[in-house]
C-alpha cells in the first residue's frame, strides 16, 4: 500500500508545469496507462502514489483529506471558506500565477477606486431599489473583500461559465475573477479597479491536514521537501573554490559573511571553499583573487541538502505532532 | 413549561390580528439577498438550485408574513396577521440554537393611520412577556430619529448620503467619522471638471464620443448620462466645501446618547439647540413623535425602557421606531425579540411580487417578533 498520496493536475497549462518542476526535481512523475492512465509513480519514490485530477477535484479532495498532498491554485483553497482551515500551504511554486481582482466596464469612465464602485452601489439601489450585480464563481472571497472595504449594496451572480462575458450578456454589472494579462477583461470591455487586487495567486504546493498521515507519509513528505529545497538551493547557489594562496584567512572569512554565503566544509589545508548566491558568485571570486586567493572556480551544484530541511521542519511544525 | 409561554405570547399577537397565518418554510432566497445582501448567506440555510429558483429556509418571519399578507385581499383597511413558527439562521459554532420558534404579528394601515399603531405594537409585545412572568428590559431606537438628525445638520449631499448608509453597519459611523476627519485628497478629475462647465447633454454627448472613439462598448446596467453626471460630480467636488467637522462631531454625540428616555428626549433636544444644527425643525418633530409614542406606552406600561438615535435592529428593515426586548438575566444582550416600522420593505415587496393595495406607497407596515423558548428561560 502507498504511504503518500499526491494529486497533480490532470490537463492543461498547470499540468504542464507541474510535471516539468517535479522532474526538475529529480522527481519526475510517469502516468502507468500512457497518456490517458490517471494514476502514476513517481521516479525513485516507491511509496508514493499519484493521481492525476482536475484542480478542483485536487482542492476537494485535500479538505476532504482525500490525498495527502496536492498542486492547486491558491486562489481555489481559499475558496475553500472554512475548508481552508484543513489545508496547510508549504511551497509556493512560482507558476500558475494570476489575479483575482474586481472588474467593472471600461466605459465607467467614473469608476477607478473601490469607493467609487461603493458610491455607484449606493446610488443604483437607491434609484431603481436593485443591487449592484456581481457575477463570480468566487463567492467566499468576493464577500470578504466587499465586505472589508464597506461596499454592500450588491448581490452576486454565481456563474459556471465564462465570467467575463456577464456584463455584455447583461447579467451583471461588474465581475470578479481572474487574470493573468488582462486582455481577456479589454476584449469584454472590462477594466481593473485600481485597489480591486483581491488575491495574487500562484500554484501552492499543499497538504491536507485531515488526511490519514501515518509515521512513514510524513517520513515520505519529508524527503520529498527535503529533495524540492534542494534543487532550489542548488540553482541558488555557487559553490566557489580558491587556492588560498597570500590571502589571510580572517579576510576570507568576512569576504563569506559579507556575500551572504556559507563555508562549504571543514577547510583543508590550503583550500577554501564556500556557498555563495549566484548572482554574487563573480564578484565573490573577483574580491577572493583581490585578497591574494587563487586560482578561484565558481561551480554549480545541482542539489544542496542541509542537515535540516526548512522545508520539512516548517511542516512538522505546522502540522504538529501526530 | 415553554407551551403555557407560548399560548400567553399567542393570545398577545392574536390581538393585534385579523387572522393566524402559517407562510412556506422555503422562502425566495432571491427576496433575502436583495432585502439584506450577500450577508444573508453567511445567516441563512441556503437551498441549492438555479439562480433565479433557488430558496432559503425562512431566517426570520416579517418577509414572509409580508408575503403572505399581499396575496390577501384585506387591504381596504388597517388589519394585522399573527403567525408561530420556526426559524432558521446558520449561528457561529458556538451558538447551537440553529432553529428556534416565533411567535408575532405585523400590522398594515394606510400611512395616515400606522403610527397611532407603533405604541400599540411595542404593548402587546411588552403584555406578552409580562403574561409569561418576565419583566423586559426595552430598548428604544428610531431611524426616523436619525435621519432628521442629519439632515438637520445640512451636510454636504455626498457626506449626507455616507452618513445615512453607515448607519445599519456595525462601527460605520465611527469610519465616517475618521474619514471626515482627514477625508483623502479628492482624485484629479480633468475630465469631471471640463465636463463640469457644460450642459447636462453635452456632456453625455462628450462621454458618448470618448467611449466610441476609444471602441469601449458599455456594458453593464448604467447609462452613459448616469455616468457622465458623476464625473461631472467628481469635477465639482473638487472644490466642493469639507464636510463640517462639527456637525459631523455632533451627530457622533447625539447618536452616543442612551438613556432612560424622557432624559434622552431631553438630551437630544439639547442638542438641536447647538450652532450645527442648521434645520433643527424636521429634528424636533421627529424627536415630538418619539417622545408622544413613548409616553403612550409608558403610561400604559411603564417598563424599564431606554432609548438611543444610533440604536438600529439587526435585519436592515426597521425605517422608523425600533425596539428590542433583552432580560439581563440571561446576559448583556440577550433578545426576547423586538420589532418596528418597516414601510419601505413593504413597498419593495409589494412592487416585486404585487397584490396588496392598489398604490402600497400610501401603506405603512409594524410589527414585533417573540422567541418563546428564551422567554420562558428568561422566567425560570
Amino acid at each position: 500500500m502507498s504511504a503518500l498520496i499526491i494529486g497533480v493536475p490532470s490537463k492543461g497549462r498547470l499540468q504542464e508545469q507541474t510535471l516539468a518542476f517535479f522532474a526538475d526535481c529529480g522527481l519526475a512523475i510517469s502516468q502507468d496507462g500512457g497518456k490517458r492512465g490517471y494514476a502514476a509513480r513517481m521516479a525513485g519514490q516507491g511509496d508514493v502514489e499519484v493521481r492525476l485530477l482536475s484542480a478542483g477535484d485536487i482542492t476537494a479532495a485535500l479538505r476532504d483529506g482525500d490525498i495527502h498532498v496536492g498542486v492547486t491554485g491558491e486562489d481555489l483553497l481559499r475558496e475553500l471558506g472554512p475548508g481552508f482551515q484543513r489545508i496547510i500551504m508549504v511551497k509556493p511554486l512560482g507558476f500558475g500565477r494570476a489575479d483575482l481582482v474586481v472588474a467593472a466596464p471600461a466605459a465607467w469612465l467614473d469608476v477607478t477606486t473601490m469607493a467609487d464602485l461603493d458610491e455607484v452601489s449606493a446610488a443604483m439601489r437607491a434609484r431603481t431599489g436593485k443591487r449592484l450585480r456581481v457575477a463570480t464563481k468566487y463567492l467566499k472571497q468576493t464577500h470578504a473583500f466587499l465586505d472589508g472595504r464597506g461596499v454592500d449594496d450588491y448581490r452576486i451572480v454565481e456563474s459556471l461559465g465564462a465570467t467575463e462575458g456577464a456584463p455584455a450578456a447583461g447579467v451583471a454589472d461588474v465581475i470578479v475573477d481572474i487574470t493573468t494579462t488582462g486582455a481577456t477583461l479589454a476584449a469584454n470591455h472590462l477594466k481593473t479597479l485600481s485597489d480591486g487586487l483581491i488575491l495574487k495567486s500562484q500554484a501552492q504546493l499543499a497538504a491536507s491536514r485531515v488526511a490519514p498521515w501515518t509515521p512513514s507519509a510524513r517520513t515520505t513528505f519529508a524527503v520529498l521537501l527535503d529533495q524540492i529545497e534542494a534543487r532550489e538551493q542548488g540553482r541558488a547557489l555557487k559553490l566557489v573554490r580558491a587556492a588560498v594562496g597570500g590571502a589571510k584567512p580572517e579576510a576570507l572569512a568576512a569576504l563569506v559573511e559579507r556575500m551572504g554565503g556559507r563555508l562549504a566544509s571543514e577547510s583543508e589545508p590550503g583550500l577554501f571553499a564556500f556557498y555563495c548566491p549566484a548572482e554574487r558568485a563573480p564578484e565573490a571570486s573577483a574580491a577572493a583573487a583581490a585578497l591574494g586567493a587563487g586560482p578561484v572556480g565558481v561551480f554549480g551544484s545541482d542539489y544542496v541538502f542541509e542537515r535540516v530541511g526548512t522545508l520539512s521542519r516548517r511542516f512538522a511544525e505546522d502540522f504538529g505532532p501526530h | 413549561m415553554t407551551d403555557a409561554v407560548a399560548e400567553r405570547i399567542r393570545n398577545a399577537a392574536g390581538a393585534l390580528a385579523t387572522g393566524w397565518i402559517d407562510p412556506p418554510v422555503l422562502q425566495p432566497a432571491g427576496l433575502y439577498l436583495e432585502l439584506a445582501g450577500e450577508d444573508i448567506r453567511a445567516r441563512a440555510y441556503m437551498l441549492a438550485g438555479d439562480d433565479d429558483a433557488a430558496f432559503c429556509l425562512r431566517p426570520d418571519m416579517t418577509a414572509p408574513a409580508v408575503r403572505e399578507a399581499l396575496r390577501s385581499s384585506a387591504w381596504s383597511s388597517a388589519f394585522g396577521v399573527a403567525y408561530d413558527g420556526l426559524v432558521f439562521r446558520r449561528q457561529s459554532d458556538n451558538v447551537k440554537e440553529t432553529e428556534f420558534r416565533q411567535i408575532g404579528a405585523e400590522v398594515f394601515a394606510p400611512a395616515a393611520d400606522i403610527a397611532a399603531q407603533e405604541a400599540g405594537v411595542t404593548i402587546a409585545a411588552l403584555d406578552a412577556c409580562r403574561a409569561a412572568g418576565v419583566e423586559p428590559r426595552l430598548r428604544l431606537g428610531d431611524v426616523g430619529v436619525f435621519e432628521a438628525l442629519v439632515e438637520a445638520c445640512a451636510l454636504p449631499e455626498q457626506w449626507s448620503r455616507r452618513v445615512k448608509r453607515a448607519f445599519s453597519r456595525p462601527g460605520g459611523l465611527a469610519t465616517v467619522l475618521r474619514e471626515a476627519a482627514a477625508p483623502p485628497a479628492p482624485e484629479e478629475s480633468i475630465l469631471g471638471e471640463a465636463l463640469a462647465t457644460l450642459p447636462d447633454d453635452r456632456a453625455a454627448a462628450v462621454v458618448e464620443e470618448l467611449l466610441a472613439d476609444a471602441r469601449i462598448v458599455l456594458v453593464g446596467g448604467r447609462t452613459v448620462a448616469e455616468i457622465a453626471a458623476r464625473l461631472r460630480e467628481k469635477g465639482r467636488s473638487l472644490h466642493a466645501p469639507r464636510a463640517d467637522a462639527d456637525a459631523l462631531a455632533l451627530i457622533a454625540e447625539a447618536t452616543a446618547i442612551e438613556a432612560a428616555p424622557d432624559a434622552a428626549f431631553a438630551a437630544l433636544r439639547a442638542c438641536a439647540e447647538r450652532a450645527p444644527m442648521k434645520n433643527p425643525a424636521p429634528f424636533r418633530a421627529a424627536l415630538d413623535r418619539a417622545a408622544a409614542r413613548w409616553s403612550e406606552v409608558a403610561r400604559d406600561a411603564a417598563p424599564e425602557a431606554t432609548f438611543s438615535a444610533g440604536f438600529g435592529r439587526g435585519l436592515a428593515y426597521y425605517d422608523g421606531f425600533v425596539f428590542e426586548l433583552e432580560a439581563p438575566a440571561l446576559g448583556a444582550r440577550a433578545s426576547l425579540g423586538g420589532g418596528g416600522r418597516y414601510d419601505g420593505l413593504l413597498h419593495r415587496i409589494a412592487s416585486s411580487q404585487g397584490g396588496g393595495p392598489a398604490d402600497p406607497s400610501t401603506w405603512g407596515a409594524a410589527g414585533f417578533a417573540l422567541r418563546p423558548a428564551r422567554i420562558a428561560e428568561a422566567g425560570r
